[in-house]
């Protein structure tokens, strides 16, 4: 039995070993060592989804692809649990976060941003045949997703009493179409996609309920060095106009000011 | 009828990762328990009580949490990152994603813990009159177990077991907290990507359709075994 | 010389000495009943010739060789242990048969076990299984129970299951065969089939040690009854010399309660 043990510490020494290069400090040389980018995503259209054979795209995707080229490794795209975005990338599973990401000034505590390259707002989404107007908000049962940028200002802007966190941004929509909550705060980039179709054709975007203002940006690791090259990248795509015919075609805000310094 | 049809083949397609997690999760976890359950046993404290603590780490928090510790925490620590399969066989070495591998480890040492705790019930329930009465008739300690106590431990434990196991193929969805692909994975992408709810409870259909074929299986083996009392 | 020669075992659990110097022979053929109190040490006696207990002093010889000798430093390895132990058959009070096999299998899984052990031939193995079947069959006769053999333990009543047990321990052909209380488990009228079992096999001259509360039964099949106390021989003698004059008092107050209860 002993030896058994002593077996298994060998072969999770041996794994740890082997493995042990690709954890580095410098992200661009174990990126390129590695031969491919590693980005975490949800399917979250239109920046990251799926398209009808299966491949990855969207605004972030296509930016993504674009930048692992430039790099010259490949691009990995895998999908991630949001909640677990910080934990994901500090446990070296992924090197970016691009994935319509509010920059929020607490998640900035724990990792790094790139330059802002979109903005973004928070909206309320409500029954379609709801009475609810935009002075209703705070008074109402509201759902967001835990730990998003809605619940910030559900909490903060709207300070409303009731709030739902759930696990996902539709299931805040979800709440409200099975009446368990009214209301639900949710990325406007993703209620501008999904509300008034399909399974969702009964909600509609409260007119007036627009809150916050926020700019999505790529996450990094703190202090990697990916950030100088990515920085970089956007301007470059964004001065070839590469960025605004994106942002067109997927009906994106982009963020000017930033983009243009 | 066509979008009926695109979500049970794309809901297939989860449940047969789901499938292949929990066969393997059996494959590794059914050993591994019995030879936890000896070391439980053991009179030699330095091998029985390292054991019953991790048991009872096991067994004592939540599996989602052991999911996010075993996938996460070595990198954190920066211990090792999950290899990750590189067989050039595309479909492979998806399917078997360092996610998977690590919501495997995960489930296959949380599952031992228990099937440990039901083996060790099983055969400590064996009356000593049985080992009395192979020693006497000059059975070796391996025979008596594997030819005089082992089917009856079985056959007593074979009703907790069929319990571990179908809470096992339910449990399977919890390896969507590391975003391992699966059932409830895939049926949660229609909510998302295409704004459709029904899949998910098409899904529990399948889980359903499964728990019902394993119900018919360790029936099925209950009544094998009835010919004997012990 | 006597088959089996026991020299002052001794045994403990814990702090309580349940055997403080037991010495006897046993010569082949002759039959040992071993009658007492519970908790005189009679079962834990029987345990320690099966090598079930570890005697803390003492030496069991059979046949002239020494089989057991507490004082012997080199801990016998469990092959060892198995070897010696075949001297002995044991019949347990709670039958303990392998619920898993029929009758049949029970009595021949052990024999068939040993073979293992051997270097045999495919021919050589086929024929020995097939003599262990045919001796089992034999034992199935002696016992009365050939049209059960291929029945499950659960669905023989307790003295057919006893009988069996008998059966399975006569299998290993043992030098002495052990009975524990082989009726206390059994209803009243089960009792019967099991003792005319046990007369049988004096009849061809077997030698067996009987730990038992049947009186009677030891009166009529022994040619030695051993009475135990508090963990010694109190009485030892032939069953006319310990039932109809017994000298020690203990064993007076002891005989005339059995009997009151019989």
């Amino acid at each position: 039995m002993k030896k058994i043990f002593a077996l298994i510490l060998a072969v999770m020494m041996a794994v740890a070993l082997l493995t042990s290069c690709g954890v580095s400090d410098s992200d661009v040389a174990s990126v390129k060592d590695a031969g491919k980018l590693v980005v975490g995503v949800t399917v979250y259209p239109p920046m990251d989804y799926l398209d009808e054979n299966g491949e990855w795209t969207g605004f972030d995707a296509e930016l993504a692809q674009q930048f692992a080229e430039e790099l010259g490794v490949n691009c990995q795209i895998v999908i991630i649990t949001w909640g677990n975005k910080v934990a994901e990338l500090n446990s070296n599973q992924i090197d970016l976060v691009w994935n319509g990401m509010t920059a929020s000034d607490e998640l900035g505590e724990q990792i790094d941003f790139s330059v802002s390259y979109a903005k973004n707002a928070q909206v309320a989404v409500v029954l379609k045949d709801s009475t609810l107007t935009s002075g209703d908000v705070a008074t109402a049962t509201i759902s967001v997703e835990n730990g998003s940028a809605g619940a910030t200002v559900a909490e903060e802007t709207i300070k409303a009493a009731n709030i739902n966190k759930v696990t996902a941004q539709v299931d805040a929509l979800n709440e409200v179409l099975a009446g368990t909550s009214q209301v639900a705060i949710v990325d406007i980039t993703m209620a501008q996609s999904i509300v008034g179709k399909g399974a969702y054709a009964d909600l509609q975007i409260l007119d007036g309920a627009s809150y916050g203002d926020e700019i999505f940006a790529v996450g990094l690791r703190k202090g990697s060095d990916l950030k100088a090259e990515l920085d970089a990248f956007l301007k470059a795509k964004y001065a070839d106009g590469t960025l605004t015919a994106l942002a067109e075609e997927y009906s994106v805000g982009l963020n000017t000011d930033a983009l243009s310094k | 009828m066509e979008v009926f049809l695109e979500v049970c083949s794309r809901l297939t397609d989860g449940f047969i990762n789901a499938f292949f997690l929990f066969i393997l999760t059996l494959v590794f976890s059914l050993p591994l328990g019995l030879i936890m359950s000896f070391c439980t046993m053991s009179k030699f404290a330095p091998l029985r009580i390292p054991v019953k603590l991790i048991v009872w780490v096991l067994r004592g928090t939540p599996l989602m949490l052991q999911i996010f510790a075993i996938f996460y925490l070595p990198g954190l620590l920066r211990l090792f990152v999950w290899p990750q399969m590189n067989t050039g066989w595309e479909w492979f070495d998806s399917t078997f994603s360092t996610r998977f591998i690590a919501a495997l480890v995960a489930f296959a040492i949380n599952y031992a813990a228990y099937f440990s705790e039901i083996f060790r019930g099983g055969i400590q329930s064996i009356s000593q009159g049985q080992y009395e009465a192979g020693q006497v008739l000059g059975m070796t300690k391996s025979q008596i177990f594997f030819k005089i106590v082992l089917l009856q431990v079985v056959k007593r434990i074979i009703p907790p077991m069929s319990n571990e196991i179908i809470t096992l193929i339910k449990d399977t969805s919890l390896a969507n907290t590391i975003a391992v692909y699966e059932l409830i994975y895939e049926a949660k992408e229609f909510m998302t990507v295409d704004g459709l709810i029904w899949p998910l409870f098409v899904a529990g259909a399948f889980y359903l359709i499964f728990v019902g074929l394993l119900t018919i299986l360790f029936n099925h083996m209950e009544k094998k075994l009835d010919y004997f009392r012990s | 010389m006597a088959l089996l020669e026991v020299k002052n075992i001794r045994k403990s659990f814990g702090k309580s000495e349940v055997l403080k110097g037991i010495d006897f022979s046993l010569d082949k053929g002759k039959v040992l009943s071993i009658i007492g109190s519970s908790g005189s040490g009679k079962t834990t006696l029987l345990r320690c010739l099966n090598f079930l207990e570890t005697p803390n002093e003492g030496t069991i010889s059979v046949d002239g060789n020494i089989i057991f000798n507490a004082e012997d430093t080199h801990r016998m390895s469990d092959d060892e242990i198995r070897k010696n132990r075949l001297h002995f058959g044991l019949v347990f009070q709670q039958f303990n048969l392998f619920p898993q096999y029929t009758v049949l299998d029970n009595i021949t899984l052990a024999p068939k076990l040993r073979l293992n052990e051997e270097k045999l031939t495919k021919d050589e193995k086929k024929h020995r299984i097939d003599c262990i079947t045919e001796n089992a069959w034999e034992l199935l006769k002696k016992v009365g129970l050939t049209e059960k053999s291929g029945h499950y333990p659960c669905q023989l009543s307790g003295g057919q299951q006893q009988r069996v047990a008998i059966a399975r321990a006569l299998a290993l052909t043992p030098d002495i065969l052990c009975f524990d209380e082989p009726t206390s488990a059994l209803d009243p009228e089960l009792t019967g089939e099991v003792l005319s079992v046990i007369r049988d096999l004096k009849s061809s001259d077997s030698t067996m040690i009987i730990v038992t509360h049947e009186m009677d039964f030891a009166r009529h099949v022994s040619d030695e009854i051993i009475f135990m106390a508090n963990g010694i021989i109190e009485e030892q003698g032939t069953p006319e010399q310990v039932f109809d004059s017994p000298k020690s008092p203990l064993t007076r107050s002891f005989l005339s309660k059995s009997i009151e209860s019989y």
